[in-house]
């Protein structure tokens, strides 16, 4: 499986009829490409990638999964959304941006330890302006008391091009261009770990250069195919129901 | 090699379920819709990090139009009538996993609730006290499938705002590969 063929064309009508045979049993899903077929114009695109079903959700779990395929026929609302993210010329001030998580200890520690390092978000992160609201979902104890809640915060200067989701039943959020690099400057430890972050697109180019120019003799279609992260070799050790029931019985008479 | 144009597992156990079979038979349909899904390594790599509904239907109640209503929240859904098998399938799964299931055997539940791919719970039953604390996963204990879908909408949504967090950290090949394409597409990021 390739990571990308940098050649396929991504279009609407592609992408549509894709999806079409991708759903095919899912009505509501079905409705939302038809209406997506019949008035998706670039202006919306905001609507259509955050707010609809479709194709919102293809979209998002392309991102998330690496879904090579998916995300090719994707490509053109990808471009969309960037253009429309530097087209709106909004007046910004600095401003800071949160987003509230519950991290397993694993990423946790990966993030603590990552101080001064880069990072990059693969998809669409939703960012919101007010640190109580993220706060609230960082430390919501309605769910999963048992992840460490985590802030991160984002100084967010002028020049950066940032746009505005509306989406119902909530204020406004917040997304950066896709593959945005950012660098953890500073990690608060507390109750609620505060992880400070700034911007750092400039190092992720230098790195993807430096790369290129080290391996100036691939292609770059070879280069990407190398990087697709393999999966994991090790068989998980496997049990029987029963055989945990038992266990379980044996230890409560214990 | 695999058709790329595979679709969600959904359709496999949607087509299987009106067929209407026994435990016996939806059992072997369920190995293979979960072939499917973990088959070839290509597919482990697909699958990671989509949400799955499983729904552990013991009494056999669930009708078509219920799996249409699970799909319209959440694409994916896979039902299982035997909790040996729906056990085995959840321990080499590598999606992140919502799970809806009766209270009547506390011993699965636990079980279940130890597996590190499972995400949540859903406790289908009524009058049942439990110990969130023990139970962390358990988003609620709903009496009907209204109620139930409600709840599941709510945390899927929760989930997707605070725990679908994948991050590419500077030394991780995804971290270089987004870069690379990101520079290579020039999509004017």
């Amino acid at each position: 499986m390739k990571p990308t063929n940098i050649k396929v064309i991504s279009n609407k009508e592609q992408l549509v009829s894709m999806a079409k045979e991708y759903y095919r049993d899912n009505p509501k899903l079905l409705q939302s490409i038809n209406e997506f077929n019949r008035c998706y114009h670039q202006n919306d695109v905001f609507q259509w990638c955050f707010s609809s079903p479709f194709p919102s959700r293809l979209l998002h779990q392309a991102l998330r999964t690496s879904h090579t395929e998916h995300l090719d026929q994707c490509r053109f609302l990808l471009a969309d959304i960037s253009y429309i993210l530097r087209r709106s010329n909004q007046r910004q001030i600095t401003r800071q941006l949160y987003r509230g998580m519950k991290l397993t200890n694993e990423v946790h520690n990966r993030l603590i330890n990552h101080t001064g390092k880069l990072i990059c978000l693969e998809g669409y992160f939703l960012w919101i302006k007010s640190k109580m609201t993220a706060l609230k979902f960082a430390s919501s104890s309605n769910h999963r008391t048992d992840l460490n809640p985590v802030l991160l915060k984002i100084t967010c200067e002028s020049s950066i091009p940032i746009g505005e989701i509306s989406v119902k039943n909530s204020s406004t959020q917040i997304i950066f261009d896709l593959y945005t690099v950012f660098r953890v400057t500073h990690v608060n430890h507390g109750p609620v770990s505060v992880v400070r972050l700034e911007l750092a697109n400039e190092d992720g180019r230098s790195i993807a250069q430096g790369y290129r120019a080290k391996h100036k003799s691939e292609s770059i279609q070879n280069l990407l195919d190398q990087l697709m992260t393999l999966p994991d070799p090790s068989v998980p050790i496997k049990r029987s129901l029963s055989s945990v029931k038992r266990s379980m019985a044996e230890n409560k008479i214990r | 090699m695999r058709s790329r144009t595979a679709r969600p597992v959904t359709s496999i156990g949607t087509t299987r379920f009106s067929s209407r079979s026994t435990t016996g038979l939806t059992s072997k349909s369920n190995l293979t819709a979960s072939h499917l899904s973990i088959g070839t390594d290509h597919d482990n790599q697909v699958n990671r990090e989509n949400i799955l509904f499983i729904y552990l239907d013991l009494q056999s109640q669930l009708l078509t139009h219920m799996i249409t209503s699970l799909q319209e929240i959440n694409d994916r859904v896979q039902t299982f009538n035997d909790p040996s098998i729906c056990y085995d399938f959840l321990q080499t799964s590598t999606d992140r996993i919502f799970v809806i299931c009766p209270i009547d055997d506390k011993d699965l539940v636990t079980a279940v609730h130890d597996l590190s791919v499972v995400e949540a719970i859903f406790i289908l039953g009524s009058d049942t006290q439990i110990d969130r604390s023990q139970w962390t996963k358990v988003d609620g204990i709903y009496s009907n499938f209204e109620e139930l879908l409600v709840g599941l909408r709510e945390a899927l949504e929760w989930f997707e705002q605070t725990q679908m967090n994948v991050f590419a950290f500077d030394r991780d090949r995804a971290f270089l590969r987004s870069q690379l394409w990101k520079e290579e597409v020039s999509l004017g990021f």
